[in-house]
């Protein structure tokens, strides 16, 4: 599976506690606080979901934009532009 | 009415094979993967390419990479084109460039073929979205501490507190919490290294005083591991698992020590997220606690004791932390208000000290009864310096290793904190 933008944007919406919150199109708008990323917690297993979807490929932890202001758009983003 | 629908039937198996008849039609974007070797997908719309193909042929693609805009190309070679499902061509590469991640490269891609117009097809990586740090800006990376939102537990937290009068010495009272949880895990563990610490001095000290010392009632300190189980099961998001090896409780005011190993399960609910502002969350566990008393004291607020029984330590150990905010509005991550709850109880399998202090008469048994802690606290953070809040705090309980007495225990003041943002995890549980 290549790691397009439409792919990446699914691996962040389904890695969200509320992934069926998220409406397509609105992914410049939806923050991931909206889908249920409140805080730290659910930022580590948010992580650790991204990191178990796109394996055999690999990402640091740190590399992928977790923080509850951040939009589906651009986590999505950094796991498209980080994983090796 | 049966002829009708026979019509239609046709048509659409009519237009379904002219849609299939569409000639190949080279797309506009190129997509970079990090696999090694190097690949590219070079997207297509309508029919694939049939074998024969000039799209298929490798000495068709001219690929360069460039490590800056305004750098020379270096030339790539195509040494395999194959279809990629139904929109996609796959351009193997040879030699692969040196570098760990090919998506920060520029890259030109270009057919050319006799007997079809050329096409090029670039691709400019994204702006380095995480070049940089800060605290603020989403887009960065964030430094190794930042001030703590209204919606995070405080990794690294200072509480203090001042108390003079006539008749008395000053008493000062500290409370000390620490964590660090490394961002990356042991390899091919999955468990992530943390070292963890927790100071109380003084929380228990009543006025008059006459004498001011620095005695720790409580000091824990761990090395812990803690590995992420994402499975979800109804409202359960997952489970993390921590294990502390070893631990060590002391106290300095009435000198005793333990060193315990512990192993906890946390439940890792969804969060309650009904408004765009109000969200809670609550995360319980529960866990056991074994180990062995390495010293204790003979007397107790001179009040001799005997406790040469007390040897291992064998607890349950189970908890909960909770947490309701409000958040603003337009940004979660501004901080107006919050209240969180800590509870954990230990509960001795084995005879333990139980040191209670009430008017001024200390009281010491060994017995297996349940060791309450109960910490609760309302936050409000400076919206221009958030390393700064105003904060209330309630205590109440036994803390190990003596589990001496705080009864109902309330400070009021300010409160310098920041949160570890290098982890991308989460804190221990202490």
């Amino acid at each position: 599976m290549p790691l397009t933008s439409s792919f990446c944007e699914h691996v962040v919406v389904n890695a969200t506690p509320f992934p069926s919150r998220f409406e397509p199109g609105t992914a410049a708008q939806t923050t991931l606080f909206t889908l249920g990323v409140v805080d730290n917690v659910m930022a580590a297993h948010f992580v650790h979901s991204i990191k178990n979807a796109i394996a055999p490929l690999s990402i640091d932890n740190e590399d992928i934009l977790s923080s509850a202001d951040t939009t589906v758009q651009a986590a999505a983003d950094s796991v498209q532009q980080n994983a090796f | 009415m049966r002829s009708n629908v026979l019509i239609l039937v046709v048509l659409f198996g009519c237009s379904l094979q002219l849609a299939a008849q569409k000639p190949f039609a080279m797309g506009n974007s190129v997509v970079v993967n990090n696999t090694q070797p190097v690949t590219l997908d070079v997207d297509f719309s309508n029919a694939p390419p049939v074998t024969g193909s000039p799209y298929l042929v490798e000495t068709n693609w001219k690929v360069q990479w460039r490590a800056n805009a305004d750098d020379m190309g270096n030339d790539v070679l195509v040494v395999e084109v194959t279809v990629d499902g139904t929109s996609h061509l796959k351009l193997r590469l040879a030699p692969t460039p040196q570098v760990t991640n090919a998506k920060k490269l520029f890259w030109s891609v270009l057919f050319r073929a006799d007997t079809l117009p050329f096409a090029l097809i670039n691709f400019t990586p994204k702006p380095a979205a995480n070049a940089g740090h800060s605290c603020t800006d989403k887009m960065k990376k964030k430094p190794a501490l930042c001030p703590p939102g209204p919606k995070d537990t405080p990794d690294i937290s200072l509480i203090g507190s001042f108390l003079a009068g006539g008749g008395t010495n000053p008493i000062y009272s500290l409370d000390f919490t620490g964590g660090y949880i490394f961002s990356n895990p042991i390899p091919g563990s999955g468990l992530y290294p943390a070292l963890t610490g927790k100071v109380e001095i003084n929380q228990d000290t009543k006025p008059p005083n006459n004498r001011t010392r620095f005695d720790p009632d409580s000091i824990t300190a761990a090395f812990a591991l803690t590995k992420y189980d994402d499975r979800r099961v109804g409202i359960l998001r997952g489970m993390r698992y921590q294990f502390q090896v070893p631990t060590g409780e002391l106290s300095r005011s009435d000198p005793s020590s333990n060193v315990t190993t512990a192993a906890l399960a946390i439940f890792d609910f969804n969060p309650w997220l009904q408004s765009p502002r109000w969200f809670g969350t609550f995360y319980p566990f529960v866990g056991m606690e074994a180990g062995r008393n390495l010293n204790r004291p003979s007397v107790i607020d001179q009040t001799p004791v005997d406790l040469s029984h007390f040897k291992s330590i064998v607890r349950g150990y189970i908890g909960a932390d909770t947490i309701l905010a409000y958040v603003d509005e337009n940004d979660p991550t501004t901080n107006l208000f919050s209240i969180g709850a800590t509870y954990r109880v230990r509960l001795p399998a084995v005879d333990e000290p139980f040191v209670e202090t009430l008017h001024q008469v200390t009281t010491i048994d060994l017995t297996t009864k349940a060791r309450h802690w109960v910490e609760a606290d309302v936050n409000y953070t400076l919206p221009k310096w958030k390393y700064l809040s105003f904060t209330a705090t309630y205590q109440y309980g036994d803390l190990p290793p003596l589990f001496s007495f705080v009864n109902h225990k309330v400070t009021i003041g300010l409160n310098l904190q920041a949160v570890q943002t290098s982890k991308g995890l989460t804190k221990l549980v202490q």
